[in-house]
């Protein structure tokens, strides 16, 4: 067993730094969120695209750099950490994971211009009253000649403001599917706003929305595949809550070391210390419990599974933890706009409840684990 | 002892109840049970309101202009109007907090000028102690005021001020002793926000609103009679504000509001599953409850017995803060678990008086946006009001006499 990183790992990583350093920095966050009525921003993408972080899963056959999720985890790692607000995820992992997957070849055939950032994808998963479970959808795609006609509604599509393309999950008269729409499609309507950790999302409504026999991109299995996909993507933003989690220990050492009260750093307070100490342990548990994940992401269905939600409530408990007393411990500052630690914590409530909450995975384990 | 509610207080409370279901506009309490902070105009509406039945402060004595109720009848007063929906006197800075200071240490004349527009609403105060590098270590506090014939110089800056952007006067700590050890060389001042040389500037929240404000002073020039009580006496003044304000932030009643709220979200559909149905949130809740309930009778029994206690009454009082604030946070965790993904969007504040039929993102239920939006501000609930850690420090010196 090795838990160090690899060299191209290590190349990957030092260039998301650099990035952030030099054209993400806090301030230039600030001001982005600042102003009112930008959405995502595609320019940044071809800088993304181009720095090769979204070609990092798309297989070596369709252009990418064909990379496992462990690999990729620690790009994922290095975006938390430099508070990297792109809808990278959803597009660089959970479309490429299902795009991999499709039985249709022109689907594939995407993957190419996803990595180069010519096609930017959006996945539209989520309905109002659908938590995390695909079972009980409404948006349904009816046959019809020649196609079919795509109805519902969609919400919290993240890059959905500017994306080209959505995959979207419908069920069709037997199965839940997926289907690759045109966003500028006849009967497509989009909403968009910002969401907490400045990325935009959006609401999309389809009406009557008539589409090709190609855009069925998985119609066969599909719970099993996009199951799988999330669990990747899940973990993916588990990397991404401890890079998150990292830096922001940094931060609150480092601020309790430089602020000054009663004549001396925060830093010498005992109490302080040991509460720093405990939220290292968190996070350090929490390294492990994704550590023991990424070891199981290819295992049969019921023990990635478990793996996967015992590594999800393990990180989101102390990504709580260490948001929360993250902002405390800047006391008044905590609460301000102007310093990153208010952006950390929001990001972090985001990643504890993305693809999945504590509740969701505690639930699903139990299924697995205790009551089986 | 006897723990039994006396039946005139039972009494009282269905008093206040009719008395607020009547005169609470529909509008306020709406706005208010949405989640949202009451607006300006709202906050001075419902202030006219209780001043005209008299019942504008609730904690103070008849002859200042009180109610002159008892600590248990302000306790019920405040219970009914959050179970009520009606806005928070978030401005108590103001009103319930440097009013006591006034009347207990101010002159007559400061008494006639300051408490009757107090109690009308007409002027609103807010508190500016804490300087950007003088927050827990508040005695280290730099704004100077020196003395200029007959009036006083002010030069310097405050900085979290709540509702300073609203406020008409703001009650400051200043340094009018620079060789005195800290304690001994601070003074109290009331300066009108109006003042040449005042500059108030927002600072905006992870919660996107608009609570805290920086003052700055540049040779603000303060008429020598505003100072309050005597020279150099200003941090037994602050400790006696701060003393009080503890009781308050526990915010006891409004947290029973909340768990209301939480439930009735644990109850609805819109997010996917009915957590109320799920065992394990059952049990939070029953733990949740449990623990109001012995902060609710430890803020009764505070309320009881304020000041026939000494140090352990401080100590008690500070304990309080500390449950208190960790019990509002505990809710609204709680509820940010029931909305699970719908916490993303960031949902923005409506405007004044149009908060109905706006866009909301995720197609969320109307109370959400300002469930989540006051989630977020509660991360301040332990660290105004003096952090948890320096009231437990508080509670070490004056329960057992520190080292
Ligand atoms: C929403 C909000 C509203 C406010 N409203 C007002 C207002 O109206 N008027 C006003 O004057 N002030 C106001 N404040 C300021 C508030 O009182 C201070 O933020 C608070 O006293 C903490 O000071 P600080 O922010 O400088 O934090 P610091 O003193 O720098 O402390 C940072 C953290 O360090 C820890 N810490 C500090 N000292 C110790 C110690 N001795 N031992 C152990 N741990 C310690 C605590 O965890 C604390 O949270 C407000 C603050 C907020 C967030």
């Amino acid at each position: 067993m090795n838990f160090e990183f690899s060299k191209d790992q290590l190349i990957l990583r030092d260039g998301i730094r650099r990035f952030v350093d030099e054209r993400y920095s806090f301030e230039s966050r600030r001001q982005r969120v600042k102003s009112k009525s930008t959405g995502t921003d595609r320019a940044m993408w071809a800088q993304i695209a181009e720095l090769g972080w979204l070609a990092v899963l798309i297989p070596e056959e369709h252009g990418g750099l064909g990379w496992s999720i462990a690999d990729a985890c620690v790009m994922f790692q290095e975006l938390g950490r430099g508070l990297v607000s792109e809808p990278i995820m959803d597009s660089a992992l959970l479309a490429v994971r299902i795009l991999t997957r499709a039985d249709s070849v022109s689907a594939r055939l995407l993957l190419p211009k996803i990595a180069t950032g010519e096609v930017f994808i959006s996945v539209a998963l989520g309905e109002a009253g659908l938590r995390y479970e695909q079972k009980g959808l409404s948006t349904r795609a009816i046959p019809i000649e020649g196609g079919y006609k795509l109805t519902g509604k969609k919400i919290l599509v993240a890059g959905g403001d500017v994306a080209d393309r959505l995959i979207v999950s419908a069920g069709t008269d037997s199965e839940l599917a997926l289907f690759d729409v045109l966003a500028i499609s006849d009967g497509v309507e989009r909403r968009a706003y910002r969401l907490l950790d400045g990325q935009w999302a959006v609401d999309v409504t389809f009406k009557d929305v008539v589409l090709p026999h190609e855009s069925l991109i998985i119609g066969s299995q599909t719970t099993e595949i996009l199951d799988r996909a999330i669990d990747e993507a899940a973990l993916g933003c588990s990397a991404e809550a401890i890079g998150c989690m990292d830096r922001v220990l940094e931060i609150t050492a480092e601020y309790l070391r430089s602020r000054q009260q009663f004549g001396r750093a925060l830093a010498d307070f005992q109490v302080l210390q040991h509460r720093i100490a405990d939220l290292f342990i968190e996070t350090e548990m929490a390294r492990s419990a994704f550590h023991s994940a990424l070891s199981a992401i290819d295992s049969p269905v019921a023990t990635r599974q478990a793996a996967v939600s015992a590594a999800r409530v393990r990180i989101d408990q102390a990504a709580h933890k260490v948001g929360n007393q993250g902002v405390h411990l800047h006391g008044g500052m905590g609460m301000a706009m102007e310093y990153p630690i208010g952006h950390y914590y929001r990001r972090l409530i985001m990643l504890a409840r993305a693809y999945g909450d504590t509740e969701h995975h505690l639930e699903r384990y139990e299924r697995l684990k205790i009551r089986a | 002892m006897n723990l039994t509610i006396p039946i005139e207080l039972e009494r009282f409370r269905i008093e206040v109840r009719e008395f607020v279901r009547a005169a609470l506009p529909t509008d306020i309490a709406c706005r208010q049970r949405e989640g949202w902070p009451p607006t300006e105009t709202d906050l001075r509406r419902w202030f006219g309101i209780l001043a005209a039945q008299g019942w504008s402060q609730p904690d103070w004595p008849k002859e200042h202009g009180g109610t002159g109720w008892d600590p248990l009848q302000s306790y019920i007063f405040e219970d009914e109007c959050a179970a009520a929906d009606a806005p928070h006197l978030s401005w108590r800075a103001g009103s319930s907090l440097v009013g006591p200071v006034i009347y207990t240490f101010g002159s007559n004349a400061q008494k006639a000028r300051y408490l009757p527009k107090i109690l009308t609403g007409e002027e609103l105060w807010c508190q500016g102690f804490s300087e950007p590098n003088s927050g827990s270590d508040l005695a280290s506090l730099r704004t100077s005021a020196v003395r200029d014939g007959d009036e006083f110089v002010v030069n310097g800056q405050k900085i979290w001020t709540s509702e300073a952007h609203i406020a008409n006067l703001i009650f400051a700590l200043v340094r009018t002793d620079r060789d005195a050890k800290p304690q001994r060389g601070i003074s109290c001042l009331a300066i009108e926000i109006e003042s040449p040389g005042v500059t108030v500037r927002p600072i905006s929240t992870i919660d996107n609103g608009r609570h805290v404000n920086e003052v700055f002073f540049n040779d603000v020039r303060v008429p020598a009679g505003n100072l309050i009580g005597e020279l150099n006496k200003g941090w037994t003044y602050a400790k006696f504000l701060l003393g009080n304000e503890r009781h308050s932030n526990a915010l006891v009643q409004r947290t029973k509001r909340e768990i209301r709220k939480l439930r009735d979200l644990a109850g609805q559909t819109s997010f996917g599953e009915r957590f109320i149905d799920k065992p394990a949130f059952r049990r939070s809740l029953a733990q949740l409850e449990i623990d109001t309930n012995a902060l609710e009778w430890a803020v009764i029994r505070a309320a009881c017995t304020h000041g026939a206690l000494g140090g352990r009454d401080m100590a008690f009082a500070s304990g309080l803060k500390v449950v208190g604030s960790e019990l509002q946070q505990r809710v609204a965790d709680l509820q940010l678990e029931v909305l699970g993904p719908w916490v993303s969007p960031e949902f923005l504040e409506p405007e004044e008086g149009a908060w109905h039929g706006t866009f909301r993102p995720a197609e969320v239920p109307v109370d959400v946006p300002g469930t989540m939006t006051k989630a977020l501000f509660r991360r301040a609930a332990t660290i105004y009001g003096g952090a948890n850690e320096i009231q437990r420090g508080i509670i070490w010196r004056s329960a057992f006499g520190g080292n």
